[in-house]
């Protein structure tokens, strides 16, 4: 027990100091005196040096610079389609679970319907006749990815709403909207807030798939996926090009993946000591 | 003049079995600062006459089906939720039995007491707030102002009953609820918390409600107790006639089976048998196939409510003899 725990909070502290370099990075990324999208073709294959901390790719542009802007764009799609499918998927399943039987039986199979769809087929055709851009892409993963958000929020409300605390506000003479708002989303965000961030790591592999199939933000840009798939073509000469933005995508996710697994373990009263 | 008259109410839980009659005609009234028990055992439907009386009887599954509850001249139960929602915590109030589980664990207990204000009464918060702390030192929680900050898990048992108490006296409501509101806590804790709610029903000059199936609660604090049987009530009276002249034979059992300090070494009597099941309840008395004294005609038709002084009513065929505790 108490070994996995010290393993935990070491890989905790890892993931956290991980991803706040991955957003700090993001964040700076234009104080880097190179412009990603320059195409500078004497230097290109350069190998990593003082100047180019990553080398150059196959144009010459400064691969450093651009896994910094390719991780902006990725922590940007996972956080704002995390935004907007647990907002929506809180909602939904609030309301769910606070309506009679059919109507709830109704929206929960609605849910299984949208659940039961290959999505990411759906998400590309969409990408394609949408003119792919970053807002079109969080809106196209969140679409597909609020439906275990309302799964949950749904299951909790239905068992807050039997408790004690609930009928006393009523008791008192508190109204359907600030049971709601007072008393049932507060106790709803510890799951909430696990979901959020499996919902972020799921988003930026989504998003790093999208890319790399050419469907998700649009070359020359930069995204991890993107510069992975441009990566493929000389992964026998120059493999070092694919291991940068392929470590990035892997180590991001999981350690939102971690982050997550420990808030569930954190936040439930359950598992503590 | 009555506070709240209950007259003729029944109500049934529709369940997947069949209806479940868990009130059948019952009426009582409850007087202005009068302290009035529901006694009974489990599933005789104490909590579910209580809880019409808040208008929670649809929240929890049931349907009142007949009857009328005046107060101030109206018959609440034609209500509507607005009109529900304005009367909850002004005019009557609801106490739980478990104060564990009746506070929201996420929030301050100050601003669970200031809901009320919110709901009913339009002032600021921190009017609101210092009210609150008020409502704290009256119950008798030390620190008020501290425990406002404070979440429900800091306090003990009694102290959340206390602040449930609190807040559902925020308001200053007419009647309160008080649904076993001491079953969950230790004996000395309940002590203290009777004697609050005495306390303030004095100061207050509300009245009380109180739900419990241990009589030695009773009988310190309520004016007047009805005893119900599966649905039914079977006896009531001044809390001195049910306890010195009680005539119905379960009223004697219930007595029978509380504990005594003076009948050291003897075994405690019960009451032999189950209730009858109220999905299809039976058409005589109910109490007729646990009764030592009932007979064919006990099981053929209910008996009426019989009159033996102005405040005592019996509905028994074959009453005890006057004289108490048999």
């Amino acid at each position: 027990m108490k070994k996995t725990s010290k393993i935990m909070t070491l890989s905790l502290k890892l993931s956290l100091a991980f991803l706040a370099i991955v957003t700090l990075g993001a964040l700076l990324a234009g104080l880097s005196p190179y412009d990603p999208n320059q195409v500078d073709l004497l230097s290109k294959f350069q190998d990593p040096s003082g100047a180019h901390w990553f080398g150059t790719d196959n144009f010459g542009r400064d691969y450093f610079t651009r896994i910094l802007y390719g991780g902006r764009v990725s922590l940007s799609v996972g956080a704002l389609s995390m935004l907007v499918s647990i907002t929506f998927g809180t909602l939904y399943g609030i309301v769910s679970g606070s309506s009679g039987r059919f109507v709830d039986a109704v929206m929960m199979r609605f849910v299984d319907i949208l659940m039961a769809v290959p999505s990411f087929l759906l998400i590309i055709t969409m990408n394609v006749y949408l003119n792919a851009s970053l807002a079109t892409t969080v809106l196209t993963i969140s679409l597909f990815s609020w439906m275990g958000v309302a799964r949950i929020v749904r299951a909790e409300v239905l068992s807050l709403r039997e408790r004690d605390f609930i009928l006393a506000s009523r008791g008192l003479g508190a109204g359907k909207g600030w049971i709601i708002f007072r008393h049932m989303i507060k106790n709803v965000s510890s799951s909430v807030m696990v979901a959020a961030t499996n919902s972020i790591a799921s988003a930026i592999l989504t998003e790093s798939s999208l890319s790399y199939l050419g469907f998700g933000i649009k070359i020359p840009n930069a995204s991890w996926g993107g510069m992975l798939e441009n990566a493929q073509t000389y992964i026998l000469t120059k493999p070092i090009l694919a291991v940068y933005p392929g470590l990035c995508i892997l180590l991001t996710v999981l350690s939102f993946n971690v982050l997550g697994n420990s808030l569930r373990t954190i936040l439930d009263p359950k598992s503590r000591r | 003049m009555s506070l709240y008259e209950i007259r003729d109410l029944s109500i049934e839980f529709p369940t997947h079995l069949g209806t479940v009659h868990a009130v059948r005609n019952v009426s009582f009234d409850i007087g202005e600062n009068e302290c009035v028990a529901l006694v009974g055992e489990s599933g005789c439907g104490k909590s579910v006459t209580a809880r019409s009386l808040i208008g929670l009887t649809e929240v929890v599954g049931g349907k009142v089906t007949s009857g009328t509850v005046t107060f101030e001249g109206e018959n609440i139960l034609s209500y509507n939720e607005k009109q529900w929602q304005n009367y909850r915590g002004n005019k009557a109030a609801i106490i739980f039995q478990d104060a564990m589980t009746a506070l929201n664990p996420t929030m301050r207990i100050g601003k669970q007491i200031a809901e009320c204000f919110t709901f009913h009464q339009n002032i600021s918060r921190s009017e609101a707030e210092a009210k609150a702390e008020e409502l704290l030192e009256m119950v008798g929680i030390p620190n008020p102002r501290e425990a406002l900050r404070r979440y429900p898990h800091e306090f003990s048992g009694g102290m959340r009953q206390r602040v449930v108490i609190a807040q559902a006296l925020a308001c200053r409501p007419s009647l309160l609820v008080a649904d076993e509101p001491t079953t969950a806590l230790d004996v000395t804790i309940q002590a203290q918390i009777l004697r609050l709610l005495v306390d303030l029903k004095e100061k207050e000059k509300n009245s009380i409600l109180l739900i419990t199936h241990d009589l030695g609660v009773v009988a310190g604090m309520a004016q007047k107790i009805v005893v119900m049987y599966a649905g039914t009530i079977v006896e009531m009276g001044t809390t001195d006639e049910i306890f010195y002249h009680g005539r119905h034979h379960y009223t004697n059992g219930l007595k029978e089976a509380s504990p005594r300090l003076d009948g050291k070494g003897k075994r405690l009597h019960t009451i032999e048998g189950m209730p009858p099941e109220l999905i299809n309840p039976p058409t005589g008395c109910p109490f007729a196939d646990r009764c030592a004294h009932a007979t064919e005609e006990c099981r053929e038709k209910m008996p009426e409510m019989t009159q033996v002084s102005p405040t005592h009513f019996v509905r028994c065929l074959h009453m005890a003899e006057e004289g108490g505790r048999a």
